[in-house]
């Protein structure tokens, strides 16, 4: 697992040493396993796409926040026929994902796949309350359609940012 | 005697606790365990009351949350040290195993240790990493424009042969799906570029269709950008934002904890 962030290494080391004691097996974990890259970002994608042309690894993961280099890592997985499953939160780069990984985690898929997988009552719960909020939101979106088209602004005016 | 009272409360809630913690810690491990989380919470809830109490104790220039900012560069600092410490040690491991691929680690640890002490050399001799007083560039400065820039806009134009790899595959019209994706794709390069023009130049007389065409094709792209794609985006933008949210809930109240190596349900 590579990291491009000095701050969220230790905190990748640690959820990756959890899950193999979670599945009985910390006598397979290595630390080396999750090593720090570097902070730049082309600088990254070559290290990671060099990873993957040596190594061939069978799933490739593609979970986070990607810029320009999403395609080329995402390219250079298909090259190698790995499975491939992408998440990422921000809608820009959903596209070159969805075109060439096997799955995508699109929004807010990627934070619920932790109470999906886990099935932990507390985590499920609150994708449920985030649901139910999200239904607020498109009931508040509507009325505020109808408000308008028949005159009324104040609802667009209570949901407009600075 | 003024009282900084951020001061204090940051040092309360980031250095008494925890130091407490720890030392009961010793005759507690499971009390131990929640230090960690007590400091996330902190962490995480000061910035959010900031953003909604304006008070100069909170968001104020030398208030908590600005303070916390300031410590978060300082610590990532730290941090970055703690990279290139993993850095050199797995690539010395790789060379010393010669396992496959060891000779990129080896210029690797080359390149890192060259550059480092250019680095370094700037500080100490007060020349910094940019330019020298009489112009030219520092060694530093030179190794970011003749190697390092290149390299990057090497790994860079690679995306042009992706994405036509990429676009070769996604628009083949094997569904409905990727026959809608295909022939909006099209229209969008259509209305982007003056395509028509191009095709009609040859013929005089098309030049005021084409001209026509282009600025259909134009306000056909606007419409498909900013409905169709930019009400689906905002729909993924909302859905994620407030996942987000409720991630940062979850951390915050420790009920997510598989970053410090304890499962969801597990009492550290």
């Amino acid at each position: 697992m590579a990291n491009r962030d000095p701050l969220t290494f230790v905190a990748a080391r640690e959820t990756v040493r959890s899950a193999y004691l979670a599945e009985g097996r910390p006598d397979l974990y290595r630390e080396e396993m999750v090593n720090y890259v570097t902070y730049d970002q082309f600088a990254f994608t070559a290290a990671v796409s060099a990873r993957m042309v040596r190594e061939r690894p069978a799933a490739i993961f593609l979970i986070g926040y990607f810029f320009a280099e999403s395609l080329i890592l995402a390219e250079t997985g298909q090259s190698v026929g790995a499975i491939q499953i992408a998440g990422q939160a921000d809608p820009t780069q959903l596209p070159f994902f969805v075109a060439t990984c096997d799955y995508t985690l699109i929004g807010e898929e990627l934070y619920a796949a932790s109470a999906y997988l886990s099935r932990e009552p507390i985590l499920l719960g609150s994708i449920r309350g985030q649901d139910i909020y999200k239904a607020l939101c498109i009931l508040v979106g509507l009325a505020g359609v109808v408000a308008a088209s028949m005159g009324n602004t104040w609802i667009a005016r209570i949901l407009q940012t600075k | 005697m003024k009282v900084d009272l951020t001061r204090i409360l940051l040092m309360t809630f980031f250095f008494v606790i925890p130091v407490i913690g720890i030392w009961l810690g010793q005759s507690s491990p499971a009390l131990r365990g929640r230090i960690p989380l007590i400091v996330a919470f902190f962490a995480g809830i000061i910035p959010i009351i900031a953003l909604y109490v304006p008070k100069n104790f909170l968001s104020g220039q030398e208030g908590m949350s600005t303070r916390l900012g300031q410590w978060l560069i300082i610590v990532a600092g730290f941090a970055l040290l703690l990279g290139v410490v993993n850095v050199i040690q797995n690539s010395s491991r790789k060379i010393a195993r010669r396992d496959s691929g060891w000779l990129f680690s080896a210029v690797l640890v080359t390149g890192l240790l060259i550059t480092g002490s250019f680095g370094i050399w700037g500080a100490v001799s007060h020349h910094g990493i940019g330019f020298m007083p009489d112009g030219s560039p520092t060694p530093f400065k030179w190794v970011e424009d003749r190697i390092f820039q290149p390299l990057q806009s090497t790994i860079f134009s690679l995306l042009a042969f992706f994405m036509a790899s990429a676009a070769f595959r996604a628009f083949r019209a094997r569904n409905t799906e990727a026959t809608i994706l295909l022939v909006a794709a099209g229209v969008v390069m259509a209305g982007r570029v003056p395509l028509l023009e191009f095709l009609a130049a040859p013929v005089p007389a098309l030049h005021p269709a084409a001209a026509s065409g282009s600025l259909f094709l134009g306000s056909l792209t606007e419409w498909v950008m900013n409905t169709p794609n930019g009400a689906a985006q905002s729909g993924i933008i909302i859905g994620a934002a407030l996942g987000a949210a409720s991630m940062a809930i979850r951390v915050i109240l420790g009920i997510e904890r598989g970053y410090l190596g304890l499962g969801a349900g597990e009492q550290g």
